[in-house]
C-alpha cells in the first residue's frame, strides 16, 4: 500500500514534466512530421493540400542539394577529426596538476562560451583578404603566398569554417574527455607503473580504453553537431560565396524561408533520419568496444 | 502548526492572485483615466504595428506631432514595433492568420500581404479618401490600389536605384557619364588607368550583387510595351520566363564582364555595404551601384562628401535606361479596427501633405504626395529628375509573387564560375518560381 502511494505521488510529480515535453516537443514535432506531407506557401492555409511523398522528392531535386550534401559531409568528417584529436591530445597533458592546469583549461574551454555570431563576425573579419589578420600576419612573417580569400575561395571556404568550428568546440571535446580521464582508478596506473608501463603504454593500454564511454559520447556530439551544423556557416557565408558553402542546415533554412513549410519539414526529418542512421551505428560500434571498470 | 501553514500558504497564494489581478487592472485603468484626465473622452487610441527598423526620425516626428494635437485631430496612436526581417515577416503572417492585428498596420504592400500573409479581406478598402488627390494615380495604381481597391496610403519615401558616382573622380579622370553600356566601358577603362576602381560590388552583403542586374529586365518590360507590372504579370502567370527575357540575362552577363575585365574591386565578395559607401565617398572607387540609401548613408557619415555625389542611370546597350523604383511602405487599417471611419480619418491625414511633410522634414527624402518639398541629396535628386521624366518603373520583386530576392545566390554562383552561364542565373529564378508556385498549388504550373 505505501510502495503503491509512493509510485503514484511519483507519477504525479512527473505530470508537469511531461506535459512540457508533449507540448514544446512531441507535439512540435508530430505536428512536424504532418506537415512534411502537405503541399503549403508560407501561411497561405486555403491552399494547403495533402501532397504524399513529393515534399521529400522535393528536398533532393533542389539546385543545390548534392553540394550541400557533399559540404555537409566534408564537415562533419573534418571536424569531427580535428575536435577529437586535438581535444584528446589536449585533454592528456591537462589531466596531470600542474601549476597552469586550470588556467589550461579554462583558455581552451573560452571559446565555446562565445556566441557564435561573434565568432562569425571576428573570423569573417579576421579572414578578409585583403585587411584581415590573418593575411596581414601571414605577409608580415614573409609568407604572403599563404595568403588567401579564405571565405570567399568557392573552394576553399568550407575549410575554412571548419577550422572555425575546430577552434570553437576543440576544447570543449577536451572537456568531456578530461572528465572521462578523472574517472579512471589512479590504482590501474600504479599497477602499469609496477609492471614497468611507459607513458605511451598507460595510454594505449589504460587511460584509452577505460576513455572509451566519454569518447564515444564526444565523437557522436561532433558528428551530430557537423552534420546539422548552421549557426557558424550562417554567420560566416550564409552558405556562400553563392552556394559553395551551403550545408544541409541551411538548405532547410532557405525552404522555410521561402515559405515552403512542408518541404523544410520534410528536409528537417530526412536530417534527423541520417544523422540517426550514422549517429546509432557508430555509438554502438564504439560503445561494443567499452571496457568496464 | 500545520493548520497554521495551511493558512500562511493560502494567504500567500491569495496576495499573489490579488496582487497580480492588480498589475492587469492598474494597466488597464491607466488608459481609460489618461484620457479622462485630460477632459477629452472624443480622443481615440488607434494601434498601430510596424518593424522596429521602419520607426525612422520620420514617423518619431508624425508620432509627436499627431499626439501632441490628439484634441483637435480627435485621435492618437499607439505604435508597437516588432524586429524587422524574415523573422518579423513570420510574425506578421502568423498575426495575419490568427487575426491578431492591431488598428492600423504598415506592411511592405497590399501584394505582399495577399501573396505571404493570405490576408487581403482583412484590409479595409480605402477607396475615397481625399489625401487620394495629393498623388498621382500612376503612383498609386498596381501597389496601394490594387484590385480596384485602395489597400493602403504610402508611408516612407521613394527609393530609386542607379549608378552612384563620384564627380570629383569623374573629372580627374576626364570621364563624362555615360549613356550606353559602351560608354561606360570607356569611363571604366580612363577610370582604371588613373588607378581608381572603376566599379564597387559588395558581394559580401549578397542583396546587394542584384541592383546591377535589374536595368534588362526593365528594358525588357519597355521592349514588351509594357511596364515591370505587366512583365511580371507575364511571369507570375507562367506566360514568362526570366530565362527568356534576354535584355535580362544580357544584363546579367555585362555585369559579370565588368569583373572580368577588372573594373570591380578584387575582393568585391568580402566587401560589405558600407564599404562601397566609403570607398565612393572618399574618391576610392568611382561608381556604386544601388539604391537611394547609398546617398542617405554618405549624407550621414560623409556629410562634407555628399555634394560630390552624383548619380545616373544603369547604361544599357541601346541607351534607353530606365531606374528602378521600390515604392514606400504600405500603411493599412484593419477589419480589426473598431472604429474604421476613424481609422480611415487617421490615415487621410497621415497621407497628407500636412502629415507628409512633417515626415519628409524630419526624414528627407523622394516622397509621392505632390505637395511634399523635401531636401534631398543631388543623387537622389539626379535620380528623381529621371523619374519625374517618365523612366522609372516598380521594382520587379515587389511585385515578384514566387521569388522575392533570390537572385543573389544564382548571380553569385555565376560570378564565382559554379554556374557557366549567365541564362542559368535567369533559370534558377524560374526553378525558384516554379518551386514556390507549385508549393502554393498555382494552377498555372502543372
Amino acid at each position: 500500500m505505501h510502495s503503491n502511494t509512493r509510485k503514484r505521488y511519483s507519477y504525479i510529480l512527473a505530470i508537469p514534466g511531461l506535459f512540457l515535453y508533449i507540448l514544446f516537443f512531441i507535439l512540435p514535432a508530430v505536428g512536424g512530421l504532418a506537415l512534411s506531407f502537405v503541399k503549403i506557401l508560407g501561411f497561405n492555409l486555403s491552399s494547403a493540400r495533402f501532397g504524399g511523398l513529393q515534399n521529400y522528392a522535393d528536398v533532393f531535386i533542389q539546385p543545390n542539394m548534392r553540394r550541400a550534401i557533399v559540404n555537409s559531409f566534408i564537415f562533419a568528417l573534418i571536424t569531427t577529426m580535428f575536435k577529437m584529436g586535438i581535444g584528446l591530445s589536449l585533454a592528456v597533458p591537462l589531466n596531470r596538476k600542474m601549476a597552469l592546469t586550470n588556467a589550461l583549461r579554462t583558455i581552451f574551454f573560452l571559446p565555446a562560451v562565445i556566441n557564435t555570431v561573434a565568432v562569425g563576425l571576428i573570423f569573417s573579419s579576421l579572414m578578409h583578404p585583403s585587411n584581415g589578420l590573418v593575411n596581414s600576419l601571414l605577409q608580415a612573417m614573409g609568407l604572403g603566398i599563404l595568403a588567401k580569400s579564405w571565405l570567399v575561395d568557392t573552394h576553399l571556404a568550407i575549410f575554412s569554417v571548419c577550422a572555425i568550428e575546430i577552434w570553437k568546440w576543440s576544447g570543449f571535446t577536451m572537456v568531456i574527455l578530461l572528465s572521462g580521464m578523472q574517472t579512471i582508478g589512479r590504482e590501474y596506473y600504479e599497477a602499469a607503473e609496477i609492471d614497468g608501463a611507459g607513458g605511451f603504454t598507460k595510454f594505449k593500454y589504460i587511460t584509452f580504453p577505460l576513455l572509451l564511454p566519454a569518447f564515444n559520447n564526444a565523437l557522436i556530439l561532433s558528428i551530430i553537431g557537423g552534420l546539422k551544423v548552421f549557426d557558424l556557416i550562417q554567420a560566416t557565408t550564409q552558405g556562400g560565396p553563392g552556394s559553395a558553402t551551403e550545408v544541409f542546415g541551411t538548405l532547410i533554412y532557405k525552404s522555410f524561408g521561402a515559405g515552403r513549410l512542408g518541404e523544410g519539414c520534410a528536409a528537417s526529418i530526412i536530417l534527423a533520419v541520417v544523422i540517426a542512421a550514422i549517429a546509432i551505428p557508430a555509438y554502438q560500434y564504439i560503445a561494443n568496444r567499452e571496457v568496464e571498470m | 502548526m500545520k493548520k497554521s501553514k495551511k493558512w500562511l500558504a493560502m494567504s500567500l497564494a491569495f496576495s499573489m492572485v490579488a496582487s497580480l489581478s492588480g498589475c492587469g487592472g492598474n494597466s488597464a485603468a491607466s488608459g481609460a483615466g489618461s484620457a479622462a484626465a485630460k477632459g477629452n473622452p472624443e480622443v481615440k487610441t488607434l494601434s498601430v504595428l510596424m518593424y522596429t527598423d521602419w520607426y525612422k526620425a520620420g514617423w518619431q516626428a508624425l508620432e509627436q506631432y499627431i499626439n501632441e494635437n490628439s484634441s483637435e485631430l480627435g485621435f492618437k496612436l499607439e505604435i508597437s514595433k516588432i524586429q524587422g526581417g524574415s523573422q518579423g515577416d513570420q510574425v506578421l503572417q502568423t498575426k495575419f492568420a490568427t487575426n491578431d492585428l492591431p488598428d492600423i498596420i504598415q506592411v511592405y504592400k497590399p501584394q505582399w500581404v495577399e501573396s505571404y500573409a493570405n490576408g487581403l479581406d482583412k484590409l479595409v478598402d480605402l477607396t475615397g479618401l481625399d489625401c487620394v488627390s495629393e498623388y498621382d494615380k500612376k503612383a498609386l495604381d498596381g501597389t496601394f490600389m490594387y484590385q480596384g481597391k485602395l489597400y493602403a496610403v504610402p508611408i516612407d519615401s521613394v527609393v530609386l536605384s542607379g549608378v552612384f558616382y563620384n564627380k570629383k573622380v569623374f573629372e580627374a579622370a576626364g570621364a563624362a557619364i555615360p549613356g550606353t553600356w559602351d560608354e561606360l566601358l570607356a569611363v571604366c577603362e580612363k577610370l582604371k588607368a588613373k588607378g581608381v576602381t572603376p566599379v564597387y560590388y559588395s558581394g559580401k552583403d549578397a542583396w546587394s550583387v542584384q541592383p546591377p542586374t535589374i536595368s534588362g529586365l526593365l528594358n525588357d518590360a519597355a521592349e514588351k510595351g509594357t511596364d515591370t507590372f505587366g512583365l511580371m504579370d507575364q511571369i507570375n502567370t507562367n506566360k514568362l520566363k526570366y530565362a527568356d527575357c534576354t535584355n535580362f540575362v544580357g544584363s546579367i552577363e555585362r555585369t559579370k564582364d565588368l569583373i572580368d575585365l577588372g573594373y570591380v574591386n578584387e575582393t568585391y565578395l568580402s566587401d560589405t555595404v558600407d564599404n562601397a559607401h566609403q570607398a565612393l565617398a572618399n574618391g576610392e572607387c568611382a561608381m556604386y551601384i544601388n539604391g537611394t540609401w547609398c546617398a542617405d548613408n554618405i549624407n550621414k557619415k560623409f556629410p562634407d562628401k555628399i555634394d560630390d555625389i552624383g548619380a545616373f542611370a544603369i547604361p544599357t546597350p541601346g541607351g534607353d535606361n530606365y531606374i528602378n523604383m521600390f515604392t514606400p511602405y504600405s500603411l493599412a487599417l484593419t477589419t480589426n479596427c473598431k472604429d474604421a471611419e476613424l481609422g480611415k480619418k487617421a490615415l487621410n491625414f497621415i497621407a497628407s501633405q500636412k502629415a507628409q511633410q512633417i515626415y519628409a522634414d524630419a526624414q528627407p527624402g523622394v516622397y509621392l504626395n505632390k505637395n511634399v518639398t523635401s531636401d534631398i541629396p543631388k543623387a537622389t535628386e539626379d535620380l528623381k529628375k529621371l523619374m519625374d521624366s517618365g523612366k522609372s518603373m516598380t521594382d520587379w520583386e515587389e511585385i515578384n509573387k514566387y521569388s522575392y530576392g533570390n537572385l543573389s545566390e544564382p548571380l553569385l554562383n555565376y560570378y564565382t564560375g559554379m554556374l557557366k552561364d549567365a541564362k542559368e542565373v535567369a533559370q534558377a529564378l524560374d526553378t525558384e518560381t516554379e518551386r514556390n508556385a507549385k508549393a502554393q498549388g498555382d494552377s498555372n504550373w502543372k
